[in-house]
């Protein structure tokens, strides 16, 4: 166990070692390494003088351990748009990033429950057979051009709900949110919709094959011979069942959802972290650029050491098997 | 005495894909009250798809096709779906087969147990409720109830979850409970118990219990009465005295044979010649014929019918005539 | 084989594709698409980007209209005043052959790598498995992002970053099947004739493969192209200079909050089709070549 999980770290920490370096040399050999530091419009003295304090002018392995050596201090440097340093910048962005995944995460919760456990106990209606064709559907329409489509519908053509930006933030426990006022609802409920949209199907889907199989069981028929109400067999019966393994795969992608909010918030305007990142591709803004793919790199190693080393809890064959069966 | 449950032509046919199966066809049988009655035959004969259609519980392509199922005086086809709900495990019970399956595994034996008084007792309180559960899990065997009460049910034993089972069985005081091979999955140590423990508080609260088995010799023992199953007929029923002392049906009579026992020590247990015919294609005649000793030409083509004899049984054979 | 045999093959393999009649529309739907792809030049209305035709005064036109010279707009034009129907079929040209060449090229990469790793087994397996692994637990958008972040946008770096999302599951797949097949005795038979290790790869065990790499590689392409529409949009794909259907869309969401709804809305519809047909093919192409599912 102890072996499992030191071999998982250290693995995590090879995975960050490479990223770090495709980004050292995507970003520093590609382009022009000093206009990470400095403006192209600088003075040639100004710019003969960072390089040689930044050392620009040694060798590459040197530059690369300089950069490491930053990083590790979560020095990345001060943003050219900004002017400030690029960390605290990302870091600000990311509760409107969370709070956009876990919003939608809700949503499509509550509207894929219901039609997956419909769909799932009666087969052969038409409307399920509607339900999932729907489902192939929704799995693949581009996310962005799905928000492009309800901005369309929602905010130009019947002007119900605003189509850019993060509304007013309330503060309910301590916790400093948008999801806390009415303006903030109606602010984030296009983009979250839209995000959801991405996560609807496979919810969907894994739910109808949850409830076929459930159904079957014997404990479903014996709570029926219990007597007791159809709703009741539903709703906690079925239903119990059937989360268990919904809520771990949601678990599991949860970081996909945090991925994927880069377009939903471009496209809506939103001020998350996603954003920011594509702002900082249109206006070169480097520093920025280097800390947030460094950040969201760890943050998936994190996610994913994480969540195995749970699984390995869970479930002892995972310690046993190899990778990838 | 007026049979508490009566069930007279009754067919339950399933419409697959395949082909339609017959899996319950034409059965008669009652049930008195307080009366212990066996339901015996081979998987596949029918026996537990007979259970579930008098709780109304055959799903598609399951149908029941006709016949009626009485209890008491209601006509359980023809009441509505609330009604039925009511019955179920309130003045009709059942106990399943596999105890591993029974019992949801994500739910405590406490929510399990106190929904079944609650689903037919709106106005207790959860106090009385759950009271009433601990004291009928005190009075299947299980120690420490109070304890066992929030626990799930991987905690438990096949064998205490099949006692389980029996508690809440026995919860609503039902008039009947329809007992599906309720110690087939046990070790044979617990059946005895379980067994024992079943008749006991039959005959203590006067409940009816139909057995459903495979196992002619688990029975044997406490029934009143059997009815034999074979390819969803009853093939044979009368009083267990007669079936087991004085079987008739060459398939009964097969079925006994092959009961291992002390007598028959060294030698070569009985057992009936050939296979169980396909339930998708029943010959027209009889459906033992193939492997009957008695079988003539008649029984190729001629259905038997269910005829009563002079000793009160009821038997569906075309040459037990010729045989006495 | 003889080719009568090729023939029957075939045949058997149509009629069981074409028992699910929403895949046969599907494959339909995508030939029209494939060929309106290549022959854009041709059955264009008016060339979208040549400069001596499209003139600003025509910008901007909704759907029908019709312009000085009389010249009919189908799907209207867009804010430079290009034909959209003419701009979509162009389009389609460039999505549909960033989607597949950087699918085939990945298919090369993924299943050397899964084939190589089932024949040799030992560290070398476990450590391109281990890599496979790795890459599958981030997701495609996220790779694709950090590449075209980190090394800028263009045509050849966005091909590249769909090879590097798409390889591991070819890879995953190769492996799995050719892991089935380099067990089997021929194999070990042609390794004591010692034929070269390559030849008995490509020969014997690729040809095993290929039926699941078909399928993995329908469902692959349909997200490719979904993929490069999304970073086209996000302006991290393809240059201005290679309009896909991405792009036009994202030309078109300038003029989301004015009304000028068919800029936007046609590009993605001719998306939309494209990506459901490729699904829908690929997914009875799944169901014909899963053994658990047949009767």
């Amino acid at each position: 166990m102890t072996v499992y999980i030191l071999q998982r770290t250290l693995q995590s920490f090879v995975v960050l070692f490479v990223m770090s370096l495709i980004v050292f040399c995507g970003v520093n050999l590609i382009g022009d390494p000093i206009y990470m530091m400095i403006s192209p419009e600088s003075e040639p003295a100004e710019i003969e003088r960072v390089i040689k304090e930044f050392g620009f002018d040694r060798p590459v392995l040197e530059q690369y351990w300089f950069f490491l050596k930053n990083v590790a201090s979560g020095d990345f440097g001060r943003s050219f748009v900004q002017g400030i340093p690029a960390l605290p910048l990302i870091l600000e962005r990311f509760p409107a990033t969370i709070e956009l995944a876990v919003f939608s995460l809700f949503i499509s919760l509550v509207i894929a429950l219901p039609l997956g456990v419909y769909a799932g106990l009666y087969p052969e209606r038409k409307s399920s057979k509607i339900i999932m064709s729907g489902s192939i559907l929704g799995f693949s329409m581009p996310t962005f051009w799905v928000g492009i489509m309800l901005i369309m519908l929602f905010a130009v053509k019947l002007d119900w709900l605003p189509s850019t930006g993060r509304g007013e933030l309330g503060t309910f426990l301590g916790i400093e949110s948008s999801l806390f006022t009415l303006n903030g609802l109606s602010h984030i409920f296009l983009p979250a919709l839209n995000l959801a949209l991405f996560k609807l199907s496979s919810v969907l889907r894994l739910t109808r094959a949850g409830t076929r199989e459930v159904i079957l069981q014997d404990y479903i028929k014996f709570a029926r011979a219990k007597g007791l109400s159809h709703s009741r067999v539903i709703n906690v019966h079925l239903l119990k069942n059937i989360l268990i393994p919904v809520v771990t795969v949601i678990g599991l992608e949860f970081g996909s959802l945090v991925a994927f909010s880069t377009v939903t918030e471009t496209v809506f305007a939103w001020p998350g972290a996603g954003k920011l990142i594509i702002d900082s591709v249109y206006n070169l803004d480097r520093p920025v650029i280097v800390a947030y793919l460094i950040i969201i790199v760890a943050f998936f190693v994190f996610l994913n050491l994480i969540v195995d080393i749970l699984y390995s809890f869970l479930d002892p064959r995972v310690r046993i098997k190899g990778s990838s069966e | 005495m007026k049979p508490i449950l009566e069930v007279e032509n009754l067919k339950t046919y399933f419409f697959t894909k395949e082909g339609v199966v017959k899996a319950v066809d034409d059965i008669s049988f009652h049930i008195n009250p307080g009366e212990i009655v066996g339901l015996v035959g081979e998987s596949g004969s029918g026996k537990t798809i007979t259970g579930f259609s008098i709780l109304g519980l055959i799903d598609s392509p399951g149908k029941i096709v006709s016949g009626n199922i009485k209890f008491k005086d209601l006509d359980l086809q023809k009441i509505s779906a609330k009604q039925m709900q009511d019955i179920r495990g309130n003045r009709i019970a059942m106990i399943f087969q596999d105890p591993m399956m029974t019992l949801n595994p994500v739910l405590r034996i406490e929510t399990q147990m106190i929904e079944t008084i609650k689903a037919h007792n709106k106005t207790i309180s959860q106090q009385d409720a759950y009271n009433t559960c601990r004291d009928a899990l005190g009075l299947v065997g299980i120690s420490s109830p109070d304890e066992r009460m929030k626990a799930y049910p991987h905690q438990f034993s096949g064998g205490m979850r099949q006692r389980v089972s029996i508690a809440i069985a026995l919860l609503n005081k039902p008039d009947l409970i329809i007992a599906d091979e309720p110690t087939t999955a046990l070790d044979v140590t617990i059946q005895g118990q379980v067994i024992f423990e079943m008749q006991k508080l039959c005959k203590e609260s006067g409940t009816a219990l139909l057995w459903v088995t495979h196992d002619l010799a688990v029975v044997a023992g406490i029934t009143d009465r059997i009815s034999v199953m074979y390819a969803g007929r009853i093939i044979e029923q009368g009083t267990t005295d007669k079936i087991i002392n004085q079987p008739l049906h060459p398939y009964t009579q097969g079925l006994i044979k092959s009961v291992p026992s002390k007598n028959k020590k060294g030698e070569k247990l009985h057992q009936i010649d050939g296979m169980v015919p396909s339930m998708f294609s029943l010959p027209k005649g009889c459906a033992f014929e193939e492997r009957c000793y008695l079988r003539s030409e008649q029984c190729k083509q001629e259905q038997p019918l269910e005829t009563q004899y002079a000793d009160g049984r009821f038997l569906r054979c075309l040459n037990i005539g010729k045989q006495t | 084989m003889t080719q009568n045999n090729k023939y029957e093959l075939l045949a058997k393999i149509w009629s069981e594709f074409s028992e699910n009649k929403i895949a046969v529309v599907a494959l339909v739907c995508f030939s029209i698409i494939l060929f309106v792809a290549v022959f854009a030049s041709v059955i264009s209305p008016t060339d979208p980007y040549d400069l001596a035709t499209v003139t600003i005064m025509n910008s901007r036109l909704p759907p029908l209209e019709e312009d000085f010279s009389g010249n009919v707009y189908w799907l209207g034009t867009d804010g430079a005043g290009r034909d959209m129907l003419s701009a979509i079929f162009y389009g389609l040209r460039i999505s549909l052959s960033v989607g597949v060449l950087s699918g085939i090229f990945a298919l090369i990469v993924g299943a050397f790598f899964g084939i190589s790793a089932a024949y040799f087994g030992g560290r070398y397996e476990t450590l391109i498995m281990r890599i496979v692994d790795i890459q599958l637990s981030f997701p495609s958008i996220l790779v694709a992002l950090i590449i075209l972040a980190a090394f800028g946008k263009g045509v050849e770096k966005t091909i590249f970053a769909l090879v590097l999302v798409q390889w591991a599951y070819y890879a995953r797949t190769a492996r799995a099947s050719a892991l089935v097949e380099s067990r089997k005795e021929y194999v070990d038979a042609a390794r004591c004739l010692s034929l070269g290790n390559l030849r008995i790869m490509l020969n014997h065990i690729l040809p095993n493969c290929i039926p699941p790499l078909i399928v993995v590689g329908t469902l692959q392409t349909a997200h490719a192209i979904s993929l490069e529409a999304t970073l086209s949009f996000l302006g991290l794909g393809l240059p201005q200079t290679e309009p896909s259907l991405g792009l036009l869309i994202g030309n078109g969401f300038e003029y989301v909050h004015t009304g000028d709804y068919w800029i936007s809305i046609f590009p993605g519809i001719a998306l939309l089709i494209t990506i459901v047909s490729i699904n829908l093919v690929g997914d009875q192409l799944r169901d014909m070549f899963n053994p658990r599912l047949k009767r």
